[in-house]
């Protein structure tokens, strides 16, 4: 099993409450370069201390994430991180110019020296909001967009696409991906039509703000879905992401999570704001298993949470246990361990203890 | 218009504007392309699929040369490689050709492709997204080889894609056929509220 550390980059000032999204007022320019050299460094130690992948995500508008564009991040990424890839997991790509995602891609790719790993996600349902597209779009825009970003990579002369969403008259990208016949894509197989698409399109499947059951049941869909088309995925076409928090000893683990979780919001992301969502899951965002795709992100209990594989908390040998759990149900062969909280120094032995006493050992996970 | 040979059978003559040809065998796959262009546009249809004679071919570059001298042609599938012969043998009859799912061009068609780099008016060749990868090479040769030329690519469609959305090729035809090479810059307003 391979690991990447993935931080969603929250913002390090004063507490900002909960919503989404939020005012700018409470801003401090400082708190946010704090903490974006926090979060590059962290990624630089884990790429020291062994880490397979790096991982950045897109949000907007809201201390949640300071990072409303990955492909910067991944930019800066290639110049401080120099051995493991580096994924974006994703773009959010219906709410983007596809041609503009191919041309980051392929920079980054090349920045890289062919280390990206290419997540395309539909995102949030707020996300929706941030650039006023219709979140009833949301999943023709998405199939478009990824078919138009792989013709883009893949066309070596110029071509017009004459599109339902995207219409243009000539594409011809420089940069061109280094990897052939192209990075690793992936996307979100959380609801049964992308587990559907992923195989049909023979794309990586990722799994987020979920739970083990419920990705479980979607990682069978997509391997049958995938027999139906022809080919069978590998391990290294399932990702899980989950909150680690790695410590010396079990209860210092979840004392020092604990503690930081009380000053965190309480509500996920896409929560945060439940008149928005509300509005959103009317649109017919979520597909045929809506209340399925709600209640996965609705707060939980950390037991709960441990339980049904959300958080991995512990020592370095109770987080091998809970990532064999995971290994073993799901099929997953990476894991992306989620960042919950920049506890400074306190996150910075969690990475080091991961590298030196769980990669080790997960990396025999067959 | 009457039919212009006893082997070429006109199929549809309607609308008003710029004439376009339309030159495809006896199965009218294009109904709905025609139906969407014919508030701009001449559109005339020959079903051409009997009329391979020197005579035949005399006799529709005839009735094509009356419509005008800017007369714009679409070729079907079946009929694309004998339509780009004509175009490169009558460029001043034939001043713009527009090409639904033509035949990925192989070693089999070296002479033709030879001659392609003569071709003089514009050529815009549409190819099905679902299978854009199938013989891709043989379908880069058009773009490659013809100097005025574009290949495009009509999102979640296939050879078939003038029954599968037929206001799609309308309007990728429409733009093409009325300024030709300028159809690369959009003229559409960006504006949402004066």
């Amino acid at each position: 099993m391979k690991a990447a550390l993935f931080s969603p980059m929250r913002y390090n000032g004063p507490s900002a409450g909960e919503g989404w999204p939020i005012a700018g007022s409470i801003y401090s320019a400082e708190a946010a370069e704090q903490s974006m050299n926090s979060y590059l460094h962290q990624f630089k130690l884990a790429d020291e201390v062994g880490f397979d992948w790096v991982t950045v995500a897109e949000h907007h508008y809201a201390p949640f994430s300071l990072n409303p564009n990955p492909m910067v991040t991944a930019g800066a990424l290639t110049q401080v991180v120099k051995r493991a890839k580096i994924a974006l997991l994703g773009a959010t790509i219906p709410i983007l110019n596809p041609v503009r995602v191919a041309e980051e891609f392929a920079m980054i790719d090349t920045l890289s020296g062919g280390r990206v790993i290419a997540g395309m996600l539909r995102g949030t349902p707020n996300e929706y909001v941030t650039y006023n597209i219709n979140p009833a779009e949301s999943r023709e825009r998405f199939e478009e967009a990824l078919n138009l970003i792989k013709t883009a990579w893949r066309e070596t002369e110029p071509f017009a696409w004459q599109g339902r969403y995207y219409d243009y008259r000539t594409v011809s990208i420089w940069p061109r991906p280094m990897q052939k016949p192209s990075p690793q894509i992936f996307m979100s197989g959380s609801s049964p039509e992308s587990c559907e698409f992923a195989a049909k399109n023979r794309v990586s499947l990722g799994f987020a703000f979920t739970n083990v059951p419920q990705a479980q049941k979607s990682a069978v869909m997509y391997r049958e879905y995938a027999e139906k088309f022809g080919w069978k995925p590998t391990q290294d076409d399932i990702v899980y992401r989950v909150v680690v928090h790695c410590a010396d000893t079990d209860d210092l683990a979840i004392e020092q999570f604990t503690n930081a979780s009380k000053n965190a919001p309480r509500t996920s992301l896409t929560m945060a704001n439940r008149d928005l969502e509300g509005a959103v899951a009317t649109s017919g965002y979520y597909g045929r298993d809506k209340e399925a795709q709600r209640q996965r992100l609705m707060g939980k209990g950390l037991q709960e949470r441990i339980d049904t594989g959300q958080v991995v908390i512990g020592s370095p040998d109770t987080v091998v246990k809970q990532l064999e759990r995971i290994h073993r149900d799901l099929g997953a062969g990476i894991v992306d361990m989620t960042l919950a909280h920049d506890l400074g120094e306190t996150t910075l032995h969690g990475i080091e203890l991961l590298g030196e006493k769980v990669l080790p050992r997960i990396r025999q996970f067959q | 218009m009457n039919a212009p040979h006893k082997h070429i059978r006109m199929l549809e003559d309607a609308g008003q504007g710029m004439p376009v040809v339309f030159l495809q065998s006896s199965e009218p796959t294009a109904a709905k392309v025609i139906e969407a262009l014919k508030p701009n546009f001449h559109v005339v249809t020959f079903d051409i699929s009997a009329a391979g004679t020197a005579d035949g071919e005399s006799g529709l570059l005839s009735a094509i040369a009356k419509l005008g001298t800017s007369v714009g042609v679409v070729a079907s599938s079946a009929m694309a490689t004998r339509v780009l012969k004509l175009a490169l043998a009558h460029p001043d009859i034939i001043n713009a050709l527009a090409l639904i799912s033509p035949p990925p061009l192989t070693a089999a068609d070296k002479e033709l492709t030879a001659e392609l780099v003569n071709m003089k008016p514009p050529v815009l060749a549409l190819f099905g997204s679902r299978d854009a990868v199938d013989n891709a090479e043989g379908k880069r040769v058009y773009r490659q080889t013809i100097p005025k030329s574009h290949m495009m690519f009509v999102y979640d469609t296939d050879g078939a894609m003038a029954e599968q959305r037929p206001e799609a090729v309308a309007a990728a035809l429409r733009d093409f056929m009325v300024v030709r090479e300028g159809f690369l810059v959009t003229t559409k307003s960006g504006k949402i509220y004066p």
